[in-house]
């Protein structure tokens, strides 16, 4: 194949296990990024909005309230995504895109009181974000937790960036099963 | 930013009564449609197994309808061979923010695209790209793939960042 091929193939495999703390470390930044959160309606179509993410390992979480719509989109359909672009990083490649992660995973919603406020303990320790919304008693809160299947990150790849590093393997998710 | 924000969480994320909506729709068609300047693009395809993945593309829209060059090489091309079923997100690259957690205009789009192999209508497209944006075949002296064009009609639209506080506005028709 020619060179358009050859500049965004998809990485060899013990390349992309290689980067794959960076990319972790990348995605747990979050004040670097963005994320956005993908969830599937109930007719099966596919939406998509900005949300906060706090990375535990490979494990995302995202809180969210009973109102929500994505809530019960993922009572109803486990599959989720999330997108993580970069802010004000480098650009790479012919479009000049920020690099950018993207995650498939299931997920579940964590109602329980008692493990919502560890969570907001776990965050507030290591980012200094606790609750986001203490004076608001009509907020119930929930925890989306997010485990992936599937990732793929661009702008990873030393000097060819645009080609796809594809992670598919978790091991720290295994070991802890 | 978040200055005056409600005093209930909810009053500052649900979205937009349908009127309200309508009156940004220029303006959110007219974020979708820069062609590369400050509006970044990702493309939603469908792997065989029914997950979702999404990666950067270029964008050009007429009208509604979304469009992306590809080749015949690319994973994405199967995906939409396989499942028409497709969804872009726009990202401002440029801000400033309207929420505080740093966010910048965003729209997500779904639809359905069809896969265009005529190499007539392609080299159409790019000579109306062109036109438009200055931007031709991003790869004239490549002659070992054959172009491809998606071409997504949307059925639905979410956008965030166009009215007040993180209220979405959602636009389901596009005649």
């Amino acid at each position: 194949m020619g060179e358009t091929y050859e500049s965004e193939r998809e990485v060899p495999e013990t390349d992309a296990e290689a980067l794959s703390e960076t990319i972790r470390e990348f995605i747990a930044n979050w004040s670097g990024n963005r994320a956005f959160l993908m969830t599937r309606r109930r007719d099966g179509r596919e939406i998509m909005r900005p949300v906060g993410s706090f990375m535990e390992g490979w494990t995302a979480n995202t809180i969210t309230q009973d109102l929500h719509i994505k809530t019960g989109h993922v009572r109803h359909d486990p599959i989720v995504g999330y997108l993580w672009v970069e802010v004000d990083g480098e650009r790479y490649g012919r479009l000049d895109f920020p690099r950018n992660v993207w995650m498939q995973g299931t997920a579940e919603l964590v109602e329980d009181p008692a493990e919502l406020a560890a969570f907001f303990e776990r965050r507030a320790g290591a980012t200094g974000r606790g609750d986001a919304h203490p004076h608001d008693d009509g907020y119930r809160r929930i925890l989306i937790r997010t485990r992936p299947q599937y990732v793929r990150a661009e702008g990873f790849y030393h000097d060819e960036p645009m080609r796809a590093v594809i992670l598919r393997e978790f091991p720290e998710l295994a070991a802890a099963r | 930013m978040t200055s005056n924000m409600p005093a209930r969480v909810w009053d500052g994320e649900k979205a937009v009564d349908a009127g309200s909506g309508e009156k940004l729709r220029d303006e959110i068609h007219a974020f979708i449609s820069k062609y590369h300047s400050s509006t970044l693009s990702f493309l939603m395809t469908m792997r065989k197994n029914g997950t979702p993945v999404m990666r950067p593309v270029s964008t050009f829209v007429e009208g509604w309808t979304v469009q992306t060059i590809s080749q015949d090489h690319q994973v994405k091309v199967k995906h939409v061979r396989n499942n028409p079923t497709v969804g872009y997100l726009f990202v401002d690259s440029e801000g400033p923010p309207y929420m505080s957690l740093g966010y910048t205009k965003n729209v997500w789009v779904a639809g359905r695209a069809e896969v265009i192999d005529d190499q007539d209508e392609i080299a159409e497209f790019f000579k109306r790209r062109e036109a438009a944006t200055g931007q031709a075949d991003a790869h004239p002296n490549d002659a070992t793939y054959t172009r491809l064009l998606f071409r997504t009609t949307l059925t639905y639209l979410r956008a965030e960042g166009f009215a007040e506080h993180a209220r979405p506005v959602i636009l389901t028709s596009f005649d």
